[in-house]
Formats: structure tokens, sequence, C-alpha cells
């Protein structure tokens, strides 16, 4: 049973002159027992430096950090109880397999039986039973990984942190050791954090994800939350491949118009909100995600009012689906359609903008408005 | 102040910049970073041990012949293969271990991550060096901070090194191994560092970075944090537009036009290569 508390945590490199210069702001956290926790943002947005931050390995400028309502911003690193796997992991090259995962516990003068035990167990967990005798450069790039995360096992640590534990591994067994992570996960229960700038690796593995931009936590949600009801412009923009289409448009009377020529009607229950929010007659962004946008004749006869007449500009067929990148006047877009209504570039296509789906961002302050 | 008193005190005593060991006729002392020699013939054996005792040694400090030779204690150049013609010196810094069977894992633990290492010693408690022959494979920067990572995880430790460049071993190392030294002293953070990656940024610090220009320029730039992040990321990115805008998750088209306003806030074109390389050694 362990929790964690980040409570309002800040970071200001000692290099940082100017007042307001912070790596990480206001960061404000409780992450549950057992819970698997993703930080996803761009390179640069704090994400690393906060997990480094939970670990020891750099100090909390202002704020708490309690694990299981302990203080720890003044804690070395070796007396946190917290297991990391990182984005580059080393082996000792003279050491085989088993003694490379026994090495830490050996250092920290466990019993040899209780070593060899727990080596056995994440050796059985990782399939690596039969490599326990090998040196590392004996290993292919997915067993050394799974060294690696061996190591972090047989600590039976309460914590798991993870940086970007497999952006070094080719975009194959990547998706097989994500599996692996997410039943690794399942079978031990440790609760987990795990940074990456990849944000399927996030949706896909997370309980709650924490999305971060210049040093700013989002969005905090479940991946469904964020995905569904993104709170910003960057929330929506970030999460989900191929990214959201933007689009500035003006709302007047129950009409959304771009100066490129778009022209699609809002359904009254939006528009009722846009209005309410004071928003008629006003600029704003509207967010479409490629797969809200449709080329089946069904969608566009129930709504012939967000019906748009594009040209496809590239296309791409993906064997289900096919990616129309197409525009209208100069604005650009990208839809995912039914394979079935793969259109050639240069080709006409009638498109029907879902706007039950879609958002709308604030110009401004790009906060989603609801 | 105190080598003002021994100046006075004996006449034949000289602050030198680079102490000449093979003169038997004269001893060399570092006091308060400065080398003083003076002649033998007027001293006696208790003023040669006071002298000793006023003298910049770490009293944890090594005997090894490394390191006596390396910071001119020693003009005896250690006897290695006649195959080794240049070598190359990785410094480390860590926290301090608790008992010195644990540093000395510490240390092999470390060192069996290179394949010719000529010598491995502890200079302090948390400070060593890593001699290694110039045949040893390059490593670059990941594989080192990833070897480290791991040292320090088993060990629980939090440790910086700096790679050296390889040098001929002649009479000359001592002096480039001293500024080695000072670059390294003046290393952020950073878990790996080199000649390459700090050089630049040291000499900088050393010469420009309090005049008042670079102060009130560096004030200007670093006024909104986004413009620190635009400007750390062209830089590593060799000014690459589409690399640094998929890097910060920007369209191409907003960093363009942050690149234009930041030019007319600042007038520093950062699509210039030189002026990037100013904005980025303001933020060193």
């Amino acid at each position: 049973m362990v929790e964690i508390d980040l409570n309002h945590i800040y970071k200001k490199y000692a290099n940082a002159e100017e007042e307001n210069s912070y790596a990480v702001s206001d960061f404000d956290l409780h992450i549950k027992n057992k819970e698997f926790i993703v930080f996803v943002g761009p390179s640069g947005c704090g994400k690393s430096t906060t997990l480094r931050m939970i670990a020891g390995l750099e100090t909390i400028t202002e704020g708490e950090l309690k694990i299981d309502d302990e203080l720890m911003n003044d804690v070395v690193p070796k007396d946190r109880n917290i297991a990391m796997v990182f984005q580059n992991y080393a082996l000792y090259p003279h050491m085989s397999v088993f003694k490379n995962m026994a090495f830490g516990l050996k250092l920290r003068k466990y019993e040899k039986d209780d070593i060899e035990k727990r080596v056995k167990y994440a050796a059985d967990i990782l399939g690596l039973t039969e490599y326990l005798d090998r040196k590392p450069a004996a290993l292919s790039g997915g067993q050394r990984q799974r060294v690696a995360l061996g190591r972090a096992i047989v600590r039976d640590a309460p914590i798991f942190l993870m940086d970007e534990p497999l952006s070094n591994l080719d975009a194959k067994l990547r998706v097989s050791m994500r599996a692996e992570i997410a039943r690794l996960h399942q079978r031990l229960h440790t609760t987990t954090i795990y940074v990456t700038h990849d944000q399927t690796e996030a949706m896909t593995m997370a309980d709650r994800i924490v999305v971060m931009s210049m040093g700013e936590v989002q969005q905090i949600g479940t991946p469904q939350e964020v995905y569904v009801t993104p709170r910003n412009k960057f929330v929506a923009g970030f999460i989900g491949s191929p990214s959201m289409n933007f689009i500035d448009v003006t709302y007047k009377d129950g009409v959304i118009t771009d100066a490129e020529g778009l022209k699609i009607a809002v359904p009254e229950g939006r528009a009722k909100i846009l209005e309410k929010q004071g928003y008629n007659g006003k600029q704003m962004t509207l967010g479409i995600r490629p797969e809200d946008i449709h080329a089946e004749e069904a969608f566009s006869e129930t709504w012939p009012n967000s019906v748009v007449e594009a040209e496809v500009v590239v296309s791409e067929l993906l064997g289900a689906t096919s990616m129309l990148y197409s525009k209208v006047d100069g604005t650009e877009f990208v839809a995912i359609v039914d394979a079935r209504d793969y259109h050639k570039p240069g080709e006409k296509v009638k498109l029907s903008f879902d706007i039950n789906k879609a958002h709308f961002f604030d110009i401004e302050t790009t906060l989603a408005i609801r | 102040m105190v080598i003002d008193q021994l100046l006075k005190m004996y006449p034949s005593a000289k602050v030198i910049s680079v102490p000449n060991w093979k003169d038997k006729t004269i001893v060399n002392y570092r006091i308060v970073d400065q080398w003083i020699s003076i002649e033998k013939n007027e001293l006696d054996s208790q003023q040669i041990e006071l002298l000793e005792l006023l003298s910049d040694h770490n009293e944890d400090e090594t005997t090894n012949h490394w390191w006596q030779f390396l910071n001119l204690r020693s003009s005896n150049i250690p006897l290695v293969s006649k195959k080794i013609v240049k070598i190359k010196v990785i410094q480390f810094h860590t926290t301090k271990l608790e008992s010195r069977d644990l540093a000395q894992q510490w240390i092999r633990a470390f060192s069996s991550f290179f394949n010719k290492v000529i010598d491995t010693f502890w200079v302090t408690s948390e400070y060593g060096i890593l001699i290694l022959s110039d045949s040893e494979i390059a490593l670059d920067n990941t594989e080192l901070i990833s070897m480290i990572q791991l040292v320090d995880e088993d060990f629980g430790t939090k440790t910086e090194a700096y790679v050296g460049q390889s040098w001929n071993l002649n009479e000359e190392l001592p002096e480039i191994f001293e500024l080695e030294k000072c670059i390294f002293e003046q290393n952020d953070g950073d878990a790996v560092s080199n000649l390459s990656s700090d050089v630049i940024s040291f000499m900088f610090n050393q010469k420009l970075a309090s005049e008042k220009l670079f102060i009130v320029l560096k004030n200007t730039i670093t006024s909104n944090s986004e413009y620190i992040a635009m400007i750390r990321s062209l830089y590593s990115n060799q000014n690459n537009i589409a690399k640094t805008a998929k890097d910060l998750y920007v369209h191409r088209n907003t960093l363009l036009y942050r690149i234009d306003k930041f030019n007319r806030e600042t007038g520093l074109n950062l699509k210039s290569m030189d002026d990037l390389v100013l904005c980025h050694l303001l933020l060193c």
C-alpha cells in the first residue's frame, strides 16, 4: 500500500536567474495505491524533471513530496524505496544476467537465498530464465530492456518510476514491450509513474494521464477524459493521432464561418452554450478530430448543414481506413474515413463535420468553451 | 596574505605559474591556489615541515603517482606500456559512500564499463579519477549517462563525470589537466560533460558573463520562458526549424512567428547561427 502526494511542487534550476523561470510550476497530484500514472508532454515540458524529483535525483525548490504521508523532500534517493527504469539502460558488461539483477540487492546486504528467489521470480515473469547465465553482449535489445525491468522487479519496491523506457527500442519491439509492461503492472500492482512523449503509450497504458507543457500541468484525467473532454487546445492537439484539426472560426447565430469560406451549422444545443458563454459574433478555434469528419452519405443526409465540398490534397489508404488530407478553399484538415471512401488527390469529396463531437476553444486563453 | 609573508621571509621565494620539479635546489609549495618556490638552502627541516602543513593538500588526497604527476607534485611521468602514447582522464564526483569497502566496489563497478583502464583511484572521498588508454573505444554521452544511472541506482549515489580529451602522455599533460579540472568544477549538474559541451560556456563565464552588456541582454532574452525553451531547442537541433517545432510541439509557422517576435523584441535573429550561439551562451 503506497500513496504519493505531490503538493504544489516547483522546480527552479540554480542557473535560472529570472524570478519566474521554473522548470516545473505548481505540480499538484495525488497518486493512489497501485495506480499507473503517465506523465506525457513534449520535450522540455518538465515531465522527467518531476519524475527525478520524486526519485530524489533532483531537489525540490518549493512544495512537498509525501510518500504515505511521510515528507520525502530531503530523503536521499536510496532511502526512498523506489525502483527506476531509464530510457538508456546500461548493464554491467562483465556480469551475467543473474548477477546484473542481483547486484543491487547484494549491495543492500540481502540474504543469498532471498536474492536467488527474487531474481528467479523476476526472470520467470520476464521470460529470462534461460538467459540468466548470459552476459549482456549476448542479449538482444529487447532482452536487455527486460533485464533492466528485472533489476527493478527484484527490488520489490512499492513504487516504480519509468523514464521513457521504450524510447530506444524499434517500433515493433516497443509495441510488444508496452503490452509487457502493462501485464507486469496488472500482475505486480506496483504504483507506477511512467514518463513518455508518446501519446499512444500514454493512452494505452495509463490509469490516469498527466498532460504537461512548459513546466505546467495542463490536464489530469483518464485516457478517455483527456481524449473526449480536453481542457484546452494544447491537450486537444497533443492527445490523439493524427492530431485534432484546428480552424479559427467566427460564430454567429448558429453558424460558424472562417475567412477561407468554410460555413457549417452548429446544432442547437452547442449553439446555446456558445451564446450563453457570450461568444455570439466572436472568434474562436474549432477543434475537430479526424474521425469526426465523415464521408458517408448517410451522415451528410442527416446533417446537410454540416457538409462541405473539399478537395483531396493527399490520401493514404491504411487498409481498414483512409486518411484524406483535404482543403476547402484555404482551410486544410485531415479526415479518417472508411477505406471504401478512399479518394485520389485532386478529387472532390463531400465531407460532414460532426459538430456535436467538435470542440470550441477561446482564441485568447485557449481553454475549452463548455 | 600568506604568500606575501613568505615572500618577505624568504628572499629567494618566488610566485611561479608552473613548478620546476627537476631543479633539486628548490622546493615548491602550492599555497592558497598559487605556486611558490623557495631555495632549499634557506630552509631548515622544521621550516620545511611547517611549509608542508601550510600547503594546499587535502589530507584525504591520494598519493597515487598519477595524481601526483597530474597535479605537478611530481615530475615523474607514470610508467605505462610503451604502446600507450596518449591517455584520457575521466574525472568523477559522487556522493560520499558509507565505507571504504563500498567506495572500492563503486569504483570497480564504474570502471567495469571500460576496457582499457590504466589506473583508477579516489582522490578524496567524493572525487576520483579514471585513467584510460587512448585506444579505449569512444563512448557517447548517452551511453555514459546510462552507465552512471546504473551505478547510481545500485549505490544510491549521484554522480557527475567529465570525460577528458585524448592527450599525449608527456610533461605538458599536468597543465592541460589543470584546465580540465577547472572546467569540470564549473559543471552545473550535467551527469556527463566534456570539452566540447562545456568549453564555450566556461570561457564565456570566465571572461564576459559579468559584463553589464551581457547581463542586460540576458535579462531581455529570459523575460519569457517560451523564449528560453525555443533557444535551447533551436541550438540542440542545430537551428533546424522542423525538428525544433516537433520538439516543442508547436506548428512550424508558430515557431517562425515566435522567432520573428523575438527578433522584434530583442533585435536578435535566431535564424542566424551567430545570434543563436550568442543567445545560447547567455543561457549557459
